[in-house]
């Protein structure tokens, strides 16, 4: 069994957090504009935790493509990322037809990892320019 | 004539769902590359692996989101949209 580089459980913990905050936001949001519901909070869990575990196999994917010579690291990336879209076109399909499931809610939430990994790159550079000044 | 506006309407988004598609593939070229640039870091460098991959990670991440994007534009051109068309034709018509 594949041993999980303990810098990818890092980032995923990172960007599970930063997902969970952006979540309890989006709901927060839903409350206070009247629209809040079940399909929100179902979309919501759906898509954050779609989009956290798309993270964590995209991790793992490029974890064994790092063991590998360059030809095969292509192919296991690409291999990676097709399964990846394919599981993500499943859950928006899904969105879409089950109506206990919010659109928009499983939407956004499926870009809360992106979102994350944008706070995380702005923390780490402020970081750095604050540790080089 | 009905039947045509629909049709030109289905086609219009199955047209445009496939135009978005085409941003897909662009993130599974960019990782392979960035994946490709990383073994041969990692090669040069191997004490610097958890930096490469930390950096690697989040580079794939940003560039997935494209593909993000054009996927759910797509998924709703070809699930979502051809009905709220259809509807609006047929409340323009009467």
């Amino acid at each position: 069994m594949l041993k999980v580089d303990p810098t990818i459980k890092k980032e995923t913990g990172y960007i599970a957090l930063t997902v969970v905050i952006l979540s309890a936001l989006l709901e927060a949001v839903y409350l206070v504009i009247g629209q809040w519901g079940l399909p929100v909070l179902f979309g919501n869990l759906l898509g954050a935790g779609v989009g956290i575990l798309n993270f964590f196999l995209m991790g793992i994917g490029l974890q064994s493509a790092l063991n590998k010579d360059e030809k095969g690291a292509k192919a296991t990336v690409s291999f990676s990322h097709t399964m990846r879209f394919l599981l993500m076109a499943a859950v928006v399909v899904i969105a879409v037809f089950v109506d206990f499931i919010g659109l928009l809610p499983t939407i956004l939430s499926l870009f809360f990892p992106s979102i994350g990994v944008y706070m995380r790159t702005l923390a780490v550079r402020n970081k750095g320019e604050v540790s080089e000044g | 004539m009905l039947e045509l506006a629909i049709g030109i309407i289905l086609g219009g988004c199955a047209l445009g769902a496939g135009c978005a598609m085409i941003a897909g593939i662009g993130p599974g070229i960019g990782e392979g590359n960035a994946v490709a640039a990383a073994c041969e870091a990692i090669g040069r460098q191997p004490e610097s692996r958890s930096a490469v991959t930390t950096t690697m990670l989040m580079g794939c991440a940003v560039a997935e989101t494209t593909g993000l994007y054009a996927l759910v534009i797509a998924i709703l051109l070809i699930f979502v949209a051809p009905g709220r068309f259809v509807n609006i034709l047929l409340d323009a018509i009467g």
